[in-house]
């Protein structure tokens, strides 16, 4: 446990201290969200229809931008290489990079997404399910990525390799994201929302969970591999 | 394990290679021939499809192909991470061009049965969306491989790959199924229907033989391939050394 | 001649079946042709080496057998 805080620490430090990183999946997300009005037209009840969808797409993009780096930077200088050797367990590392991963862009999604719904018209009720959805689904985002980012360390085109490795992956938690707020803005009464949008939000529970147990051990595997 | 290791040594393996391939060359020639000839003389046209259910008959198996060559990859790469079975690695290599030529023929013959029945090249029908992304994820397993100077470390980060990607199959037909019929198209048909008739059947079983014999014989020939480019490799090392 | 021609327009459908079947054709001949081309590259070279080890050995002995 005090090796997991560790790790988070470190990276939260070196993210504050690089504040272009962090600054950039938010500034994806919202500039690229803010494209579609233009490209659509500005008709409000279109643009609350789409809103969840848009949302999605360009959150799990802003992710995929920030994957690359999750990695890279330990492996470049070394630090990989002794966390490997070093007595922590490797699967706690990974997950311990993950978290300190979502903090500074799953996290900063999240805080944005509001946002972004008020731009598009979308109701309370809805946003609200938007907010669950997303803490539910962007870790998943944030650890299925993961599993890419170790696994193209050292690879040649790397950046590339990561959006095809990743994105039939992601399809899951995106259907369901916006299955969720779909739910919840076409129920008619007030109190159906959550009951409409619960199935989906179980669902998403359901593929952070796997994905919290499929990561420790894919990335760990990776990173061994990576360093042979 | 004693058979995996039996099978181990490439030397046996091309051995036995050698003996069975000629075999599996006539019964896939044999059977490729008998499936055609009754997808197109001795079925029926379909009541409602007409002719162009005739299509079926190498899509369907394409499209078993398209997933028992995956799950054969996942299988392989097990075998490659857990095992560390030499032949392993050179299986999922030379599985992965076929199965991704298969779910391309999964998916065009798709198209060309769509267009007649739904007056589309392309709807985004559950089965056909399962198969596109099932398609990406042997491009990306693909790219994997050829991404690093060293073939060992390609072939162990696809075999991690071929796994996350197999175990989220399941999750992403189940999805994809769920958003479609969430979003369901007003005109899709259904393009078969639950009970099927033997005339049908039969044709439809062999050309499903016929392809699984084919990959069978391209894939002893490609591993065989892969044995001899390793002690190429070996002979080029041994030139580069005296070199220097 | 009329039953050829019935045979190929496959109920007007024959322009996508005969498209479906072609590619199929196509792709499969393409996989297996490839394949065997690799196959026979890599033969080919690997004969090469193995004359040349088989010379460089030959010639190594008859070296030691002259050796006084």
């Amino acid at each position: 446990m005090k090796a997991f805080l560790n790790i988070v620490s470190r990276d939260l430090h070196l993210a504050f201290r690089q504040k272009s990183d962090l600054t950039m999946a938010v500034l994806f997300f919202i500039l690229t969200a803010m494209l579609f009005p233009f490209g659509l037209g500005p008709e409000p009840n279109l643009l609350a229809r789409i809103a969840p969808g848009i949302i999605w797409v360009t959150a799990l993009l802003a992710v995929l931008l920030s994957l690359e780096r999750l990695f890279l930077a330990d492996y470049e200088d070394g630090s990989l290489e002794q966390l490997i050797l070093s007595s922590t367990s490797l699967e706690v590392a990974v997950l311990a990079k993950v978290f300190a991963h979502w903090l500074t862009t799953g996290l900063p999604l999240i805080l944005a997404a509001p946002l972004i719904a008020l731009l598009f018209n979308m109701d309370s009720d809805a946003m609200t399910i938007l907010l669950i959805a997303m803490i539910l689904g962007t870790p998943s985002l944030s650890l299925i990525g993961a599993i890419a980012a170790t696994l193209t360390l050292g690879a040649r085109r790397g950046g590339v390799l990561i959006p095809l490795l990743v994105l039939p992956l992601y399809i899951p938690t995106l259907i369901f994201g916006v299955g969720a707020i779909d739910a919840a803005m076409n129920s008619l009464e007030a109190g159906a929302v959550i009951a409409n949008a619960r199935p989906h939000l179980l669902l998403l529970g359901a593929i952070l969970l796997v994905s919290l147990l499929i990561t420790p051990l894919a990335g760990a595997a990776a990173l061994r591999q990576s360093v042979e | 394990m004693s058979v995996f290791h039996r099978f181990a040594n490439p030397n046996r393996f091309l051995k036995l290679t050698n003996q069975v391939l000629p075999w599996v060359s006539g019964l896939t020639v044999l059977s490729l021939a008998a499936g055609l000839y009754m997808s197109f003389f001795t079925s029926p046209p379909d009541y409602q499809q007409g002719e162009s259910v005739r299509i079926m008959y190498i899509h369907v198996p394409s499209a078993w192909m398209a997933m028992f060559v995956y799950t054969s990859i996942a299988i392989a790469s097990v075998c490659s991470l857990i095992w560390r079975h030499p032949l392993a690695d050179l299986a999922a290599k030379a599985s992965a061009p076929i199965g991704a030529g298969f779910t391309f023929l999964a998916l065009a013959t798709g198209s060309l049965w769509g267009k007649p029945m739904w007056g589309a090249w392309w709807v985004w029908d559950a089965r056909l969306t399962s198969v596109l992304i099932l398609f990406f994820l042997y491009l990306g397993h693909m790219a994997l491989m050829h991404a690093f100077e060293e073939q060992e470390r390609g072939n162990k980060a696809a075999a991690v790959l071929a796994i996350v990607g197999f175990v989220n199959i399941p999750i992403i037909k189940f999805s994809v199924d769920w958003w479609n019929t969430l979003h369901q198209p007003a005109s899709v048909m259904r393009a078969d229907g639950p009970s099927i008739d033997p005339s049908m059947l039969w044709p439809l079983l062999i050309m499903g033989v016929a392809f699984k014999l084919f990959y069978i014989v391209v894939l002893l020939i490609r591993i065989k391939s892969e044995l001899i480019e390793a002690k190429l490799r070996k002979y080029r090392r041994a030139v580069v050394d005296k070199a220097h | 001649m009329e039953q050829i021609t019935n045979f190929l327009s496959m109920g007007n459908y024959g322009a996508y079946i005969w498209t479906a079947y072609l590619l199929t054709a196509a792709v499969m001949s393409g996989l297996l042709v490839t394949t065997l081309q690799r196959l026979r590259k890599n033969k080919a070279e690997l004969e090469e080496f193995q004359t040349i080890q088989n010379s460089t050995k030959q010639s190594g002995h008859k070296e030691e057998a002259t050796r006084p």
